[in-house]
Protein backbone atom coordinates (compact mmCIF):
# COMPACT_ATOMS: atom_id res chain seq x y z
CA UNK A 1 0.00 0.00 0.00
CA UNK A 2 2.60 2.57 1.04
CA UNK A 3 5.07 1.40 -1.59
CA UNK A 4 2.39 1.78 -4.26
CA UNK A 5 1.72 5.35 -3.26
CA UNK A 6 5.43 6.12 -3.26
CA UNK A 7 5.92 4.73 -6.77
CA UNK A 8 2.91 6.64 -7.94
CA UNK A 9 4.38 9.84 -6.57
CA UNK A 10 7.75 9.14 -8.16
CA UNK A 11 6.17 8.33 -11.51
CA UNK A 12 4.25 11.59 -11.65
CA UNK A 13 7.17 13.71 -10.47
CA UNK A 14 4.78 16.37 -9.17
CA UNK A 15 1.79 18.00 -10.80
CA UNK A 16 2.24 19.68 -14.15
CA UNK A 17 2.77 23.42 -14.43
CA UNK A 18 -0.72 23.98 -15.83
CA UNK A 19 -2.19 22.16 -12.91
CA UNK A 20 -0.20 24.13 -10.41
CA UNK A 21 -1.29 27.41 -12.01
CA UNK A 22 -4.90 26.28 -11.94
CA UNK A 23 -4.51 25.43 -8.25
CA UNK A 24 -3.13 28.88 -7.49
CA UNK A 25 -5.91 30.56 -9.47
CA UNK A 26 -8.54 28.61 -7.54
CA UNK A 27 -6.87 29.49 -4.24
CA UNK A 28 -6.77 33.19 -5.09
CA UNK A 29 -10.38 33.08 -6.21
CA UNK A 30 -11.54 31.34 -3.03
CA UNK A 31 -9.45 33.71 -0.93
CA UNK A 32 -11.06 36.70 -2.58
CA UNK A 33 -14.52 35.21 -2.06
CA UNK A 34 -13.85 34.69 1.66
CA UNK A 35 -12.40 38.18 2.00
CA UNK A 36 -15.45 39.68 0.30
CA UNK A 37 -17.78 37.96 2.78
CA UNK A 38 -15.83 39.50 5.64
CA UNK A 39 -15.94 42.87 3.89
CA UNK A 40 -19.70 42.47 3.41
CA UNK A 41 -20.14 41.73 7.12
CA UNK A 42 -17.95 44.55 8.35
CA UNK A 43 -18.84 47.31 5.88
CA UNK A 44 -21.91 48.61 7.79
CA UNK A 45 -20.35 48.96 11.24
CA UNK A 46 -17.18 50.47 9.79
CA UNK A 47 -19.14 52.94 7.67
CA UNK A 48 -21.16 54.00 10.73
CA UNK A 49 -18.04 54.48 12.82
CA UNK A 50 -16.39 56.54 10.07
CA UNK A 51 -19.46 58.71 9.56
CA UNK A 52 -19.66 59.43 13.28
CA UNK A 53 -16.49 61.50 12.80
CA UNK A 54 -17.77 63.25 9.66
CA UNK A 55 -18.54 66.96 10.12
CA UNK A 56 -21.25 67.05 7.45
CA UNK A 57 -24.72 66.32 8.78
CA UNK A 58 -25.83 64.65 5.52
CA UNK A 59 -24.93 60.98 5.33
CA UNK A 60 -23.14 61.15 1.99
CA UNK A 61 -19.73 61.39 0.44
CA UNK A 62 -17.64 63.43 -0.02
CA UNK A 63 -16.47 63.47 3.55
CA UNK A 64 -16.39 66.81 5.37
CA UNK A 65 -13.60 67.14 7.89
CA UNK A 66 -13.00 64.92 10.87
CA UNK A 67 -14.70 66.03 14.05
CA UNK A 68 -15.69 64.87 17.50
CA UNK A 69 -18.64 67.24 17.36
CA UNK A 70 -21.28 64.53 17.23
CA UNK A 71 -19.89 62.90 20.34
CA UNK A 72 -19.95 66.28 22.04
CA UNK A 73 -23.53 66.82 20.87
CA UNK A 74 -24.38 63.41 22.29
CA UNK A 75 -23.11 64.48 25.70
CA UNK A 76 -25.38 67.53 25.57
CA UNK A 77 -28.52 65.77 24.36
CA UNK A 78 -30.79 65.11 27.37
CA UNK A 79 -33.27 62.96 25.39
CA UNK A 80 -30.59 60.67 24.05
CA UNK A 81 -29.03 60.42 27.49
CA UNK A 82 -32.38 59.62 29.06
CA UNK A 83 -32.83 56.85 26.49
CA UNK A 84 -29.35 55.41 27.15
CA UNK A 85 -29.89 55.57 30.92
CA UNK A 86 -33.30 53.88 30.55
CA UNK A 87 -31.81 51.14 28.38
CA UNK A 88 -29.07 50.50 30.93
CA UNK A 89 -31.61 50.31 33.76
CA UNK A 90 -33.76 47.87 31.82
CA UNK A 91 -30.83 45.72 30.74
CA UNK A 92 -29.51 45.50 34.31
CA UNK A 93 -32.94 44.60 35.73
CA UNK A 94 -33.67 42.03 33.02
CA UNK A 95 -30.26 40.42 33.41
CA UNK A 96 -30.66 40.37 37.20
CA UNK A 97 -33.97 38.53 36.92
CA UNK A 98 -32.59 36.26 34.21
CA UNK A 99 -29.52 35.35 36.26
CA UNK A 100 -31.58 34.24 39.28
CA UNK A 101 -34.28 32.37 37.34
CA UNK A 102 -31.92 31.13 34.65
CA UNK A 103 -29.69 29.40 37.18
CA UNK A 104 -32.68 28.06 39.09
CA UNK A 105 -34.21 26.59 35.91
CA UNK A 106 -30.87 25.12 34.85
CA UNK A 107 -30.58 23.38 38.23
CA UNK A 108 -34.18 22.16 38.04
CA UNK A 109 -33.76 20.78 34.53
CA UNK A 110 -30.45 19.21 35.46
CA UNK A 111 -31.43 17.68 38.83
CA UNK A 112 -35.15 17.13 39.03
CA UNK A 113 -36.73 14.47 36.87
CA UNK A 114 -40.29 15.40 36.07
CA UNK A 115 -42.66 14.39 33.33
CA UNK A 116 -42.60 16.75 30.36
CA UNK A 117 -39.09 18.01 31.05
CA UNK A 118 -38.25 18.19 27.35
CA UNK A 119 -41.48 20.04 26.61
CA UNK A 120 -40.62 22.46 29.39
CA UNK A 121 -37.18 23.09 27.88
CA UNK A 122 -38.62 23.66 24.41
CA UNK A 123 -41.24 26.08 25.76
CA UNK A 124 -38.66 27.90 27.87
CA UNK A 125 -36.44 28.34 24.81
CA UNK A 126 -39.22 29.42 22.48
CA UNK A 127 -38.95 33.21 23.16
CA UNK A 128 -35.37 32.98 21.90
CA UNK A 129 -36.53 31.81 18.47
CA UNK A 130 -39.99 33.35 18.02
CA UNK A 131 -39.93 36.38 15.75
CA UNK A 132 -39.55 39.41 18.02
CA UNK A 133 -42.69 40.97 16.63
CA UNK A 134 -44.85 37.97 17.58
CA UNK A 135 -43.31 37.80 21.06
CA UNK A 136 -43.84 41.54 21.57
CA UNK A 137 -47.45 41.49 20.43
CA UNK A 138 -48.36 38.37 22.39
CA UNK A 139 -46.99 39.92 25.60
CA UNK A 140 -48.66 43.23 24.78
CA UNK A 141 -52.12 41.68 24.50
CA UNK A 142 -51.64 39.93 27.86
CA UNK A 143 -50.48 43.11 29.59
CA UNK A 144 -53.35 44.98 27.98
CA UNK A 145 -55.90 42.40 29.16
CA UNK A 146 -54.75 42.67 32.77
CA UNK A 147 -54.50 46.49 32.44
CA UNK A 148 -50.76 46.81 32.96
CA UNK A 149 -49.69 50.01 31.22
CA UNK A 150 -46.65 49.68 28.95
CA UNK A 151 -43.49 50.96 30.56
CA UNK A 152 -40.47 49.89 32.55
CA UNK A 153 -42.02 46.73 34.00
CA UNK A 154 -43.40 45.43 30.72
CA UNK A 155 -40.09 45.93 28.89
CA UNK A 156 -38.12 44.23 31.68
CA UNK A 157 -40.47 41.24 31.62
CA UNK A 158 -40.25 41.09 27.83
CA UNK A 159 -36.46 41.10 27.91
CA UNK A 160 -36.26 38.64 30.79
CA UNK A 161 -38.40 36.23 28.76
CA UNK A 162 -35.60 35.70 26.24
CA UNK A 163 -32.50 36.41 28.36
CA UNK A 164 -33.51 33.82 30.97
CA UNK A 165 -33.45 30.82 28.57
CA UNK A 166 -30.09 32.07 27.31
CA UNK A 167 -28.70 31.91 30.85
CA UNK A 168 -30.40 28.57 31.49
CA UNK A 169 -28.93 26.84 28.46
CA UNK A 170 -25.41 28.22 28.85
CA UNK A 171 -25.33 27.24 32.54
CA UNK A 172 -26.92 23.88 31.79
CA UNK A 173 -24.13 23.14 29.34
CA UNK A 174 -21.64 23.51 32.17
CA UNK A 175 -23.70 21.55 34.71
CA UNK A 176 -23.84 18.59 32.33
CA UNK A 177 -20.07 18.39 32.12
CA UNK A 178 -19.43 19.08 35.81
CA UNK A 179 -18.57 16.44 38.35
CA UNK A 180 -21.54 15.55 40.59
CA UNK A 181 -19.29 13.98 43.22
CA UNK A 182 -18.19 17.43 44.39
CA UNK A 183 -21.69 18.27 45.54
CA UNK A 184 -22.27 14.83 46.97
CA UNK A 185 -19.02 15.19 48.94
CA UNK A 186 -20.17 18.52 50.26
CA UNK A 187 -23.57 17.14 51.27
CA UNK A 188 -22.02 14.03 52.80
CA UNK A 189 -19.80 16.24 54.91
CA UNK A 190 -22.85 17.83 56.43
CA UNK A 191 -23.20 21.01 54.41
CA UNK A 192 -26.85 21.80 53.75
CA UNK A 193 -28.23 22.32 50.23
CA UNK A 194 -27.87 26.11 50.52
CA UNK A 195 -24.29 25.96 51.74
CA UNK A 196 -23.43 23.44 49.05
CA UNK A 197 -24.97 25.68 46.41
CA UNK A 198 -23.11 28.72 47.65
CA UNK A 199 -19.71 27.11 48.13
CA UNK A 200 -19.64 24.38 45.48
CA UNK A 201 -22.27 24.73 42.76
CA UNK A 202 -22.16 28.49 42.27
CA UNK A 203 -18.35 28.78 42.02
CA UNK A 204 -18.48 25.94 39.48
CA UNK A 205 -20.91 27.74 37.17
CA UNK A 206 -19.64 31.25 37.83
CA UNK A 207 -17.77 31.66 34.56
CA UNK A 208 -20.57 30.58 32.19
CA UNK A 209 -23.02 32.57 34.31
CA UNK A 210 -21.02 35.78 33.95
CA UNK A 211 -20.56 35.15 30.23
CA UNK A 212 -24.30 34.52 29.77
CA UNK A 213 -25.13 37.70 31.70
CA UNK A 214 -22.82 39.74 29.47
CA UNK A 215 -24.39 38.25 26.34
CA UNK A 216 -27.87 38.86 27.74
CA UNK A 217 -26.94 42.43 28.61
CA UNK A 218 -25.89 43.23 25.04
CA UNK A 219 -28.99 41.50 23.66
CA UNK A 220 -31.20 43.57 25.93
CA UNK A 221 -29.40 46.83 25.11
CA UNK A 222 -29.90 46.21 21.39
CA UNK A 223 -33.42 44.77 21.39
CA UNK A 224 -35.98 46.65 19.32
CA UNK A 225 -38.62 44.35 17.81
CA UNK A 226 -40.04 43.20 21.17
CA UNK A 227 -39.37 46.47 23.00
CA UNK A 228 -41.18 48.55 20.41
CA UNK A 229 -44.53 47.07 21.44
CA UNK A 230 -43.86 47.10 25.18
CA UNK A 231 -42.44 50.61 25.58
CA UNK A 232 -44.48 53.44 27.02
CA UNK A 233 -43.72 57.13 26.52
CA UNK A 234 -40.05 56.77 27.40
CA UNK A 235 -38.34 54.56 24.82
CA UNK A 236 -35.15 52.58 25.18
CA UNK A 237 -32.19 53.72 23.11
CA UNK A 238 -33.02 51.56 20.05
CA UNK A 239 -36.68 52.62 20.16
CA UNK A 240 -35.70 56.28 20.47
CA UNK A 241 -33.20 55.94 17.61
CA UNK A 242 -35.78 54.09 15.52
CA UNK A 243 -37.91 57.22 15.77
CA UNK A 244 -34.95 59.39 14.81
CA UNK A 245 -34.06 57.23 11.82
CA UNK A 246 -37.45 57.87 10.34
CA UNK A 247 -37.97 61.48 11.36
CA UNK A 248 -35.06 63.78 12.00
CA UNK A 249 -31.86 61.81 11.81
CA UNK A 250 -28.64 63.44 13.02
CA UNK A 251 -25.14 61.91 12.92
CA UNK A 252 -25.34 61.84 16.71
CA UNK A 253 -27.02 58.51 16.12
CA UNK A 254 -23.84 57.26 14.44
CA UNK A 255 -21.85 58.42 17.45
CA UNK A 256 -24.24 56.70 19.87
CA UNK A 257 -24.12 53.47 17.83
CA UNK A 258 -20.35 53.57 17.66
CA UNK A 259 -20.12 53.90 21.43
CA UNK A 260 -22.70 51.17 22.05
CA UNK A 261 -21.14 48.93 19.37
CA UNK A 262 -17.69 49.41 20.87
CA UNK A 263 -19.06 48.72 24.36
CA UNK A 264 -20.87 45.58 23.20
CA UNK A 265 -17.76 44.32 21.47
CA UNK A 266 -15.78 44.84 24.64
CA UNK A 267 -18.37 42.86 26.65
CA UNK A 268 -18.39 40.14 23.99
CA UNK A 269 -14.62 39.84 24.02
CA UNK A 270 -14.74 39.49 27.81
CA UNK A 271 -17.56 36.93 27.63
CA UNK A 272 -15.78 34.89 24.95
CA UNK A 273 -12.51 34.99 26.80
CA UNK A 274 -14.35 33.75 29.88
CA UNK A 275 -16.12 30.96 27.98
CA UNK A 276 -13.35 29.56 25.79
CA UNK A 277 -10.29 30.94 27.51
CA UNK A 278 -8.30 29.61 30.40
CA UNK A 279 -11.00 30.90 32.74
CA UNK A 280 -12.69 27.51 32.68
CA UNK A 281 -10.04 25.61 34.54
CA UNK A 282 -9.06 27.95 37.37
CA UNK A 283 -12.73 28.40 38.21
CA UNK A 284 -13.19 24.70 38.39
CA UNK A 285 -10.06 24.17 40.44
CA UNK A 286 -11.22 26.84 42.85
CA UNK A 287 -14.55 25.12 43.14
CA UNK A 288 -12.75 21.89 43.83
CA UNK A 289 -10.60 23.55 46.47
CA UNK A 290 -13.71 24.99 48.12
CA UNK A 291 -15.32 21.60 48.05
CA UNK A 292 -12.26 20.21 49.74
CA UNK A 293 -12.46 22.93 52.38
CA UNK A 294 -16.11 22.23 52.99
CA UNK A 295 -15.54 18.53 53.25
CA UNK A 296 -12.68 18.93 55.66
CA UNK B 1 -26.32 1.28 57.08
CA UNK B 2 -29.68 0.14 58.31
CA UNK B 3 -31.38 2.59 56.00
CA UNK B 4 -29.54 1.15 53.04
CA UNK B 5 -30.57 -2.34 54.00
CA UNK B 6 -34.24 -1.45 54.29
CA UNK B 7 -34.16 0.32 51.00
CA UNK B 8 -32.69 -2.67 49.29
CA UNK B 9 -35.26 -5.00 50.76
CA UNK B 10 -38.45 -2.97 50.56
CA UNK B 11 -37.75 -0.02 48.24
CA UNK B 12 -38.76 3.46 49.35
CA UNK B 13 -41.79 3.50 51.62
CA UNK B 14 -45.03 5.01 50.43
CA UNK B 15 -44.54 8.02 52.70
CA UNK B 16 -41.09 8.87 51.37
CA UNK B 17 -42.27 8.45 47.81
CA UNK B 18 -45.09 10.91 48.40
CA UNK B 19 -42.65 13.27 50.07
CA UNK B 20 -40.24 13.10 47.14
CA UNK B 21 -43.03 13.78 44.66
CA UNK B 22 -44.17 16.71 46.81
CA UNK B 23 -40.64 18.14 46.98
CA UNK B 24 -40.24 17.77 43.24
CA UNK B 25 -43.56 19.50 42.62
CA UNK B 26 -42.58 22.42 44.84
CA UNK B 27 -39.24 22.72 43.05
CA UNK B 28 -40.66 22.52 39.55
CA UNK B 29 -43.71 24.69 40.21
CA UNK B 30 -42.05 28.12 39.72
CA UNK B 31 -40.53 26.93 36.46
CA UNK B 32 -43.91 25.80 35.18
CA UNK B 33 -45.50 29.09 36.24
CA UNK B 34 -42.80 30.99 34.35
CA UNK B 35 -43.39 29.05 31.16
CA UNK B 36 -47.17 29.30 31.54
CA UNK B 37 -47.16 33.06 32.12
CA UNK B 38 -44.50 34.08 29.60
CA UNK B 39 -45.01 31.53 26.83
CA UNK B 40 -48.31 29.68 26.94
CA UNK B 41 -50.68 32.45 28.05
CA UNK B 42 -49.30 35.06 25.61
CA UNK B 43 -49.63 32.71 22.66
CA UNK B 44 -53.13 31.67 23.68
CA UNK B 45 -54.11 35.32 24.08
CA UNK B 46 -52.71 36.09 20.66
CA UNK B 47 -54.89 33.36 19.21
CA UNK B 48 -57.94 34.63 21.13
CA UNK B 49 -57.39 38.19 19.96
CA UNK B 50 -57.19 37.03 16.38
CA UNK B 51 -60.65 35.48 16.82
CA UNK B 52 -62.20 38.61 18.35
CA UNK B 53 -63.40 41.70 16.51
CA UNK B 54 -62.36 45.30 16.47
CA UNK B 55 -65.07 47.92 16.80
CA UNK B 56 -63.71 51.46 16.56
CA UNK B 57 -60.76 50.69 18.78
CA UNK B 58 -62.60 48.59 21.37
CA UNK B 59 -62.55 44.84 21.26
CA UNK B 60 -65.75 42.86 20.78
CA UNK B 61 -65.55 39.35 22.18
CA UNK B 62 -67.37 37.71 19.30
CA UNK B 63 -65.81 34.41 18.36
CA UNK B 64 -65.32 33.92 14.66
CA UNK B 65 -62.73 33.75 11.92
CA UNK B 66 -63.84 37.01 10.33
CA UNK B 67 -60.32 38.50 10.64
CA UNK B 68 -58.79 35.63 8.75
CA UNK B 69 -61.51 35.80 6.12
CA UNK B 70 -60.86 39.52 5.68
CA UNK B 71 -57.13 38.88 5.40
CA UNK B 72 -57.19 36.05 2.91
CA UNK B 73 -59.87 37.82 0.87
CA UNK B 74 -57.67 40.89 0.57
CA UNK B 75 -55.53 41.27 -2.52
CA UNK B 76 -52.94 43.33 -0.64
CA UNK B 77 -52.52 40.71 2.06
CA UNK B 78 -52.08 37.92 -0.47
CA UNK B 79 -49.44 39.87 -2.37
CA UNK B 80 -47.62 40.72 0.86
CA UNK B 81 -47.80 37.17 2.17
CA UNK B 82 -46.35 35.78 -1.05
CA UNK B 83 -43.70 38.48 -1.21
CA UNK B 84 -42.71 38.05 2.44
CA UNK B 85 -42.46 34.29 1.96
CA UNK B 86 -40.31 34.66 -1.16
CA UNK B 87 -38.07 37.31 0.41
CA UNK B 88 -37.51 35.16 3.50
CA UNK B 89 -36.88 32.09 1.35
CA UNK B 90 -34.41 33.92 -0.88
CA UNK B 91 -32.48 35.62 1.90
CA UNK B 92 -32.22 32.48 4.05
CA UNK B 93 -31.23 30.47 0.95
CA UNK B 94 -28.53 32.89 -0.18
CA UNK B 95 -27.23 33.22 3.39
CA UNK B 96 -26.95 29.41 3.57
CA UNK B 97 -25.19 29.25 0.20
CA UNK B 98 -22.63 31.74 1.49
CA UNK B 99 -22.29 30.70 5.13
CA UNK B 100 -22.07 26.92 4.78
CA UNK B 101 -19.20 26.82 2.25
CA UNK B 102 -17.50 29.52 4.28
CA UNK B 103 -17.84 27.45 7.45
CA UNK B 104 -16.45 24.45 5.55
CA UNK B 105 -13.43 26.44 4.40
CA UNK B 106 -12.85 27.85 7.88
CA UNK B 107 -13.00 24.41 9.50
CA UNK B 108 -10.88 22.63 6.87
CA UNK B 109 -8.42 25.26 5.70
CA UNK B 110 -7.86 27.88 8.37
CA UNK B 111 -5.79 25.70 10.69
CA UNK B 112 -5.06 27.39 13.98
CA UNK B 113 -6.81 30.61 12.89
CA UNK B 114 -10.07 28.71 12.70
CA UNK B 115 -11.54 29.93 15.99
CA UNK B 116 -10.54 33.52 15.35
CA UNK B 117 -12.00 33.42 11.84
CA UNK B 118 -15.25 31.97 13.19
CA UNK B 119 -15.51 34.56 15.97
CA UNK B 120 -14.94 37.35 13.45
CA UNK B 121 -18.02 36.19 11.54
CA UNK B 122 -20.11 36.26 14.72
CA UNK B 123 -18.97 39.64 16.00
CA UNK B 124 -21.35 41.69 13.79
CA UNK B 125 -24.26 39.95 15.56
CA UNK B 126 -23.52 42.10 18.55
CA UNK B 127 -23.22 45.36 16.74
CA UNK B 128 -26.58 47.09 17.03
CA UNK B 129 -29.09 45.55 14.64
CA UNK B 130 -30.62 48.92 13.81
CA UNK B 131 -27.23 50.32 13.02
CA UNK B 132 -26.28 47.45 10.74
CA UNK B 133 -29.47 47.86 8.75
CA UNK B 134 -29.34 51.64 8.74
CA UNK B 135 -25.72 51.67 7.58
CA UNK B 136 -26.87 49.99 4.35
CA UNK B 137 -28.90 53.10 3.70
CA UNK B 138 -25.73 55.19 3.99
CA UNK B 139 -23.91 52.77 1.68
CA UNK B 140 -26.59 52.21 -0.95
CA UNK B 141 -28.31 55.61 -1.02
CA UNK B 142 -28.43 57.83 -4.07
CA UNK B 143 -25.45 59.87 -2.85
CA UNK B 144 -24.12 57.03 -0.74
CA UNK B 145 -20.78 55.35 -0.48
CA UNK B 146 -21.36 52.83 -3.28
CA UNK B 147 -22.56 55.43 -5.79
CA UNK B 148 -19.65 57.76 -5.01
CA UNK B 149 -17.24 54.88 -5.41
CA UNK B 150 -18.71 53.70 -8.72
CA UNK B 151 -18.69 57.27 -10.00
CA UNK B 152 -15.10 57.86 -9.00
CA UNK B 153 -13.91 54.79 -10.90
CA UNK B 154 -15.99 55.87 -13.87
CA UNK B 155 -18.35 52.91 -13.95
CA UNK B 156 -21.46 55.09 -13.85
CA UNK B 157 -21.84 58.71 -14.92
CA UNK B 158 -24.57 59.81 -12.55
CA UNK B 159 -25.67 58.41 -9.18
CA UNK B 160 -28.18 55.61 -9.45
CA UNK B 161 -31.15 55.33 -7.13
CA UNK B 162 -31.58 51.68 -8.05
CA UNK B 163 -29.61 50.30 -5.08
CA UNK B 164 -31.96 51.39 -2.32
CA UNK B 165 -35.66 50.87 -1.62
CA UNK B 166 -36.35 47.69 -3.55
CA UNK B 167 -37.10 44.04 -2.90
CA UNK B 168 -33.49 43.24 -3.80
CA UNK B 169 -32.20 45.59 -1.12
CA UNK B 170 -34.42 43.93 1.47
CA UNK B 171 -33.21 40.48 0.41
CA UNK B 172 -29.59 41.59 0.55
CA UNK B 173 -29.94 43.16 3.99
CA UNK B 174 -31.79 40.17 5.41
CA UNK B 175 -29.13 37.89 3.92
CA UNK B 176 -26.58 40.05 5.66
CA UNK B 177 -28.44 39.64 8.96
CA UNK B 178 -28.82 35.85 8.57
CA UNK B 179 -25.24 34.94 7.57
CA UNK B 180 -23.76 34.88 11.10
CA UNK B 181 -26.56 32.63 12.40
CA UNK B 182 -26.31 30.11 9.56
CA UNK B 183 -22.54 30.22 9.88
CA UNK B 184 -22.65 29.51 13.62
CA UNK B 185 -24.85 26.44 13.20
CA UNK B 186 -22.94 25.11 10.16
CA UNK B 187 -19.58 25.68 11.82
CA UNK B 188 -20.57 23.81 14.98
CA UNK B 189 -21.76 20.83 12.93
CA UNK B 190 -18.76 20.76 10.58
CA UNK B 191 -16.37 20.96 13.49
CA UNK B 192 -17.90 17.84 14.98
CA UNK B 193 -17.13 15.75 11.88
CA UNK B 194 -13.99 13.87 12.92
CA UNK B 195 -10.95 14.39 10.72
CA UNK B 196 -10.39 10.64 10.29
CA UNK B 197 -13.63 10.39 8.31
CA UNK B 198 -12.12 12.62 5.62
CA UNK B 199 -8.94 10.56 5.68
CA UNK B 200 -10.75 7.25 5.53
CA UNK B 201 -12.86 8.40 2.62
CA UNK B 202 -9.78 9.66 0.79
CA UNK B 203 -7.91 6.43 1.48
CA UNK B 204 -10.78 4.49 -0.07
CA UNK B 205 -10.18 6.45 -3.25
CA UNK B 206 -13.00 8.98 -3.02
CA UNK B 207 -12.32 12.38 -4.51
CA UNK B 208 -12.71 15.38 -2.15
CA UNK B 209 -15.95 16.12 -3.99
CA UNK B 210 -17.28 12.62 -3.39
CA UNK B 211 -16.11 12.72 0.24
CA UNK B 212 -18.09 15.87 0.71
CA UNK B 213 -21.33 14.57 -0.82
CA UNK B 214 -21.21 11.06 0.66
CA UNK B 215 -19.72 11.76 4.08
CA UNK B 216 -19.73 15.37 5.20
CA UNK B 217 -23.02 16.58 3.74
CA UNK B 218 -25.20 13.78 5.17
CA UNK B 219 -23.70 14.42 8.61
CA UNK B 220 -24.12 18.19 8.57
CA UNK B 221 -27.32 18.54 6.57
CA UNK B 222 -29.67 18.74 9.58
CA UNK B 223 -27.61 21.59 11.04
CA UNK B 224 -27.72 23.43 7.73
CA UNK B 225 -31.48 23.07 7.77
CA UNK B 226 -31.64 24.49 11.29
CA UNK B 227 -29.51 27.44 10.19
CA UNK B 228 -31.63 27.96 7.11
CA UNK B 229 -34.79 27.80 9.22
CA UNK B 230 -33.45 30.36 11.70
CA UNK B 231 -32.66 32.69 8.80
CA UNK B 232 -36.12 32.15 7.36
CA UNK B 233 -37.96 32.84 10.62
CA UNK B 234 -35.84 35.92 11.35
CA UNK B 235 -36.59 37.35 7.93
CA UNK B 236 -40.25 36.34 7.88
CA UNK B 237 -41.15 38.28 11.03
CA UNK B 238 -38.98 41.31 10.44
CA UNK B 239 -40.34 44.82 10.15
CA UNK B 240 -37.25 46.89 10.87
CA UNK B 241 -35.38 46.03 7.68
CA UNK B 242 -38.25 46.52 5.22
CA UNK B 243 -39.21 49.86 6.71
CA UNK B 244 -35.62 51.15 6.68
CA UNK B 245 -34.39 49.94 3.29
CA UNK B 246 -37.44 48.51 1.55
CA UNK B 247 -39.43 51.49 0.38
CA UNK B 248 -42.83 50.73 -1.06
CA UNK B 249 -41.89 47.72 -3.18
CA UNK B 250 -40.10 46.13 -0.22
CA UNK B 251 -43.01 46.26 2.25
CA UNK B 252 -43.49 43.01 4.16
CA UNK B 253 -46.12 41.50 6.44
CA UNK B 254 -44.40 42.87 9.54
CA UNK B 255 -45.02 46.42 8.40
CA UNK B 256 -48.78 45.95 8.26
CA UNK B 257 -48.83 44.28 11.69
CA UNK B 258 -47.14 47.41 12.97
CA UNK B 259 -49.84 49.48 11.27
CA UNK B 260 -52.65 47.51 12.92
CA UNK B 261 -51.12 48.04 16.35
CA UNK B 262 -50.32 51.68 15.56
CA UNK B 263 -52.27 54.03 13.35
CA UNK B 264 -54.97 51.59 12.22
CA UNK B 265 -55.58 50.51 15.84
CA UNK B 266 -57.13 47.17 14.91
CA UNK B 267 -55.47 44.77 17.33
CA UNK B 268 -57.51 41.69 16.44
CA UNK B 269 -56.59 42.01 12.77
CA UNK B 270 -52.94 42.59 13.71
CA UNK B 271 -53.07 39.51 15.94
CA UNK B 272 -54.47 37.50 13.04
CA UNK B 273 -51.56 38.57 10.83
CA UNK B 274 -49.10 37.73 13.61
CA UNK B 275 -50.74 34.30 13.99
CA UNK B 276 -50.39 33.80 10.23
CA UNK B 277 -46.69 34.66 10.49
CA UNK B 278 -46.25 32.27 13.41
CA UNK B 279 -48.19 29.46 11.73
CA UNK B 280 -46.36 29.87 8.42
CA UNK B 281 -43.05 29.80 10.25
CA UNK B 282 -43.93 26.63 12.17
CA UNK B 283 -45.38 24.93 9.09
CA UNK B 284 -42.29 25.78 7.09
CA UNK B 285 -40.01 24.42 9.82
CA UNK B 286 -42.03 21.21 10.01
CA UNK B 287 -41.89 20.65 6.23
CA UNK B 288 -38.21 21.47 5.95
CA UNK B 289 -37.19 19.28 8.86
CA UNK B 290 -39.37 16.44 7.58
CA UNK B 291 -37.54 16.36 4.27
CA UNK B 292 -34.10 16.55 5.78
CA UNK B 293 -34.23 14.03 8.57
CA UNK B 294 -30.91 12.88 9.94
CA UNK B 295 -29.51 10.08 7.81
CA UNK B 296 -26.43 9.36 9.85
CA UNK B 297 -25.05 10.21 13.24
CA UNK B 298 -21.58 10.99 14.50
CA UNK B 299 -20.69 8.47 17.14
Amino acid sequence: MSSASITARVDKSGPSLARRVAGIVIKVFVGLAVASVYLFLYAPPIVTAIFSFNSSSIQTLPFGHATLGWYRALLNDPQMQAAIYYSLKIALSAVGIAAVFGVAFALIVHRVKFPGRNVFQALLASPLVTPGMVLGISLLVVFHSVSVAPGFLTIVIGHASFVTPLVTFIVLQRLRTSDPSLEQASMDSGAGPLRTFWHVTLPGIRVPLIAACLLGFTLSMDEITVTFFLAGIQGTLPVYVWGLLRFGFTPEVNAAFTIIGGGSLLLIVIATALLVGAGIRPGRRRAQRRAELVTR
Amino acid sequence: MAAVATRVVEGPSFGSRVRSVAVRTVLVFPALVWVAVLVLVPNIFLLLYSLWQNDLGTILHHWNVENYRTLFGSQVFQVLLRRTFLIALASAGIATLIAYPLAFLVVRRFGRFKTTAALLILVPLWVSYLMRVFAWRIILGESGVLNSFLKSIGLISKPSSAFLYSTTTVIMTLTYVAIPYVFLVSYTALERVPRHLYEASGDCGASPWRTFWSVVWPLTRPAVVVGFAIGFVLAFGDYVTPSLVGGLSGTMLGSIVLQQFGTANDWPLGAAIAMTILATGLLFLAVVSFFTRLEAQIE
